[in-house]
């Protein structure tokens, strides 16, 4: 189909200043059990155009589902159609250097493939984990499943970019919830995706956590209410990568300094004069943005403007340096930025997203952060999140956590919630873990944008202190 | 668009097998979306797509595969055919489904709601003209949305609906912003002035310093927006009887323990706002109206066909996630002209903001305040307030604490645009609540 393309693009560039064409097609399988038995197995699959026109600086867009000639030559004529008819009232003028003209591919880098089990192996599989974590009677329900998701992107441009993508990526998440008595606690492993095949699906491994999360849902029945005050907060890597997520990654987003977000997701406490200069956090915070990271979820070689992806420091040593903003967020702030223009399929036009948001690993062992608390609690595995329109005011409650006295664990407590404002927070790290305690975590629902984008982030974060925060127990 | 449905629903049931029954599902849209920044256009785009979904039941066993399709016959039907192949493979070594619900004839039905859209083009322009002047940020949406389903056994329903909205923020120099939303089915440039009109005149009570206030309780007035805000996540598990078996419920706590919600709440699932079809996916058609909440008590929950067979419990046309598309909370009888003497000292909330369970077994939601909100005292507006974070239970403010209800409602569409331009909405009053719980 890409030699086809070609025929059209050059038929579309001699009417306007440039275009593109970007194909996209993502087939996702989605397997679920529940209870020791298999529940629903369904495929899912989204297969589009967009074009993307230029004229006369302005940049606007049609996507369509009609993959024929005339379907992709129609889409081409509303995009340039409204291009050239509201020109007078486009917010930023463009030209195409704008859109690189890179070549290349990429491929997620697998040791097992998806079609080597089928579903219903796969299925069979998450009925045992159901089975794994029934622990007790006390599991009132019980539930399992996976995505396998393969992702193929081809895009051209009519000066001369031209790159495919592919893209396999497994996401999954189990849990059990406990009953007795009229309390009620759910545990999971965590939802999780990560680049990779099916090599991610250890199911011995699985199996032993399944027992994990089912004897820890239990023990939470018996729990005593996480204390209400001022304490020294641990947080575990499957918690603090959406506190990243919410306090780091949206603040940063170019687009939404800019103004762009405002209507939907939020404005940024972050100002275009904060970069460079700006303590972010404490000088331990090393915070960057990286889609090289082999097997993190989302990792690629070109972002949806063509360009090449590149690591690069956000933050470092707790001075701000660069937003999360792809070149068309830096030309109209003058703010360096990443490359992160991404959109979440064929029928949405790319913008700010954060792709794979990391913090350097630190120093500290697990243990060495431990033996420092006097009074403290480590909190793991998010269950709800909020966070105000400028990313300032937020709270977290978590699945499970554990008291710290005088430097040992202690006792498990139930209905762990913290809450604080970002500023104040980042400040307080203070102790960031090593590698050993380092994890990759990755969504595939990260929301933003008008019209609505649902896109893949990736966060691979140490475990950190943070000293003093406001944490709190249930209603 | 609906004769193509048919089309090719008809080609999908002819290549059935005899021991096959199949239902197909479609969604799709032509709509026009425009991002403004600035009251300038930031992104234009213009969206084709049709969605198909074809079900298929065979030996007690279930598998579904959505793809889209392109409009055109050849093509599609060959895909079609590809996936039959794929599903029969997969189908082979499938389990039998453990709650198995056999599709049936649930009817037919056909709507078609038209509207007298203006060209994209024309309906920009008009926006960034007459809001030059201001700073606007927001997304005008334009366009037809189509929803269908059919099955083997003789069902078929047929959904279109044709709308525009233009959902906005409007900013001052000090960053203070109020919320705006116009929409419709015929565009009236008059209609939009005066609905734009009033968003200035708000934003000009913004301008007055913030006043910062203290966590703790307040009273508060909670403006239809708002109300719709905490119903939108009420939705989010609380209708729903599966999650309630499975002990992940809000209303585990009026299960067990008897906490009960303020006779003043009466809540409803009720189609006759038109805003959406009423079949859902396996093509069963819901009733018009269903009391979900009467005087505080729990009337009905929805239930799936699914959870239905696994529980032993009687379906109702419920959705797969069992929650409602067309809510309506009552109104009650608080005048709007008298909300601010009856509010007295205590807070006016005009919109809320990122809300979440934050602890749903127990009904509790957290959230902040967002845009034109204000501090009031002895019935009369002081000052705009900085935004503050509430977490409280249902049981509070649904409960003991609801004080009164207004005695009008307003219809918030459904704008969702997740992948698929979203159907639907809401309608609801506003509400005066004492010791609402700030915290943050």
């Amino acid at each position: 189909m890409m030699d086809e393309h070609k025929i059209l693009l050059d038929k579309f560039s001699s009417a306007c200043d440039w275009v593109s064409i970007r194909e996209y097609k993502e087939v996702t399988d989605f397997i679920m059990a529940r209870n020791s038995m298999p529940d629903q197995i369904n495929t899912s699959e989204s297969h589009g155009v967009m074009v993307e026109v230029l004229y006369s600086g302005q940049i606007s867009y049609a996507g369509t589902c009609d993959l024929t000639n005339k379907g992709i030559e129609i889409a081409f004529n509303k995009a340039l159609n409204f291009a050239i008819k509201t020109k007078e009232n486009n917010l930023c003028h463009f030209d195409s250097s704008i859109r690189p003209a890179n070549n290349g591919e990429y491929q997620t880098k697998i040791a097992i493939p998806f079609e080597n089990m089928s579903l219903s192996e796969l299925q069979s599989n998450l009925v045992d984990i159901t089975k794994a974590l029934k622990v007790s009677d006390d599991i009132i329900e019980a539930s399992a499943w996976a995505m396998l998701t393969k992702t193929n992107v081809n895009y051209i441009s009519s000066n001369g970019a031209n790159f495919t993508q592919e893209f396999c990526i497994v996401s999954k998440d189990f849990s059990a919830t406990a009953s007795r008595d009229n309390e009620n606690q759910t545990r999971s492993y965590g939802m999780n995706g990560r680049q990779l095949g099916l090599e991610d699906f250890d199911i011995d491994h699985l199996l032993q956590e399944a027992r994990r999360v089912g004897t820890e849902a239990i023990e939470l029945l018996d729990a005593e209410e996480c204390p209400t005050e001022s304490l020294d907060l641990i947080i575990a890597p499957d918690q603090l990568y959406l506190q990243v997520h919410e306090s780091i990654g949206h603040p940063l987003e170019l687009d939404r300094i800019l103004g762009d977000e405002r209507n939907y997701a939020g404005w940024s406490f972050i100002g275009t004069n904060d970069f460079g200069k700006r303590q972010y956090g404490s000088p331990l915070l090393n915070v960057t943005f990286d889609p090289l990271l082999e097997s993190e979820m989302a990792s690629y070689k070109f972002d949806d403007n063509g360009v090449k992806a590149k690591k690069e420091y956000l933050i470092k040593d707790g001075i701000l340096l660069r937003g999360i903003g792809g070149i068309e967020s830096q030309k109209r702030s003058g703010i360096p930025g990443v490359s992160c223009a991404r959109s979440s399929d064929w029928n949405r036009p790319p913008m700010d997203r954060m792709a794979n948001i990391n913090i350097e690993p630190g120093n500290s062992s697990f243990d060495d952060m431990i033996k420092d608390v006097k009074k403290g609690i480590i909190m793991y595995t998010n269950r709800s999140w909020s966070i105000d329109d400028y990313r300032n005011k937020f709270q977290f409650g978590c699945e499970y956590a554990k008291l710290i006295e005088n430097g040992k664990i202690t006792k498990t407590v139930k209905n762990p919630n913290y809450r604080g404002v970002t500023d104040s927070f980042w400040m307080n790290l203070d102790k960031v873990g090593d590698k050993s305690t380092y994890e990759i975590w990755g969504s595939p629902y990260c929301g933003k944008g008008e019209p609505n984008q649902v896109i893949r982030v990736g966060h691979a974060i140490p475990t950190c202190l943070f000293k003093n925060i406001d944490v709190f127990g249930g209603a | 668009m609906e004769h193509y449905f048919k089309a090719i629903s008809s080609y999908i049931i002819s290549k059935k097998e005899v021991s096959e029954e199949v239902t197909i599902t479609m969604s799709g849209e032509k709509t026009q979306f425009v991002r403004f920044n600035q009251s300038k256009i930031r992104q234009g785009s213009d969206i084709h797509q049709l969605n198909l979904s074809i079900a298929i039941q065979k030996d007690e066993k279930e598998y579904s595969y959505d793809f889209t399709i392109t409009g055109n016959a050849t093509m599609d039907n060959s895909k079609v055919d590809d996936i039959y192949k794929i599903c029969r493979s997969r189908m082979e070594t499938m389990a039998k489904a453990v709650f198995f619900v056999p599709f049936k004839n649930n009817g037919t039905s056909s709507i078609s709601n038209t509207g007298e859209l203006i060209g994209i083009t024309e309906l920009t322009n008009i926006l960034c003209n007459e809001t030059a002047h201001i700073d606007l940020a927001g997304i005008l949406t334009s366009g037809i949305c189509y929803r269908g389903n059919t099955n083997s056994l003789g069902q078929s329903h047929w959904f279109e609906s044709e709308s525009f909205s233009v959902d906005y923020s409007l900013y001052s120099e000090k960053e203070k912003a109020v919320k705006g939303f116009y929409g419709g089915t015929t565009f009236d440039l008059f209609s939009f002035k005066t609905t734009l009109d009033e968003s200035i005149k708000n934003l000009q009570y913004m301008e007055k310093e913030n006043k910062i206030l203290k966590p703790g309780k307040y009273r508060c007035y909670l403006a239809p927006a708002a109300v719709n805000e905490i119903l939108s996540t009420f939705c989010w598990g609380g209708t729903s009887q599966g999650a309630l078996k499975q002990g992940n419920s809000p209303l585990l706590p009026y299960e067990n323990e008897d906490q009960r919600l303020s006779p003043k709440f009466n809540l409803n699932e009720d189609y006759s706002l038109g805003l959406t079809s009423r079949f859902n996916n396996e093509g069963e058609v819901f009733t018009e109206k269903l009391p979900i909440f009467k005087n505080g008590l729990l009337e009905n929950l929805l239930v799936s066909s699914k959870t239905a067979k696994e529980y032993g419990l009687k379906a109702n046309a419920a959705n797969a996630n069992e929650s409602l598309r067309s809510p309506v909370i009552e109104s009650g009888e608080l005048r709007r002209e008298n909300i601010l003497a009856e509010l007295a000292t205590g807070l006016y909330i005009s919109n809320l903001h990122y809300l979440n369970w934050s602890d749903q077994k127990r009904g509790r939601i957290t959230g902040m305040t967002r845009f034109a909100c204000f501090w009031v005292e002895n019935g009369e507006i002081v000052a705009p307030i900085k935004d503050i974070r509430f977490d409280d239970t249902l049981y509070n403010f649904w409960g003991n604490n609801l004080e009164h209800v207004t005695d009008f409602s307003e219809i918030e569409l459904q704008n969702n645009t997740y992948s698929l331009r979203a159907l639907g909405g809401s309608q609801c009053p506003g509400m005066i609540i004492k010791d609402f719980n700030f915290t943050l």
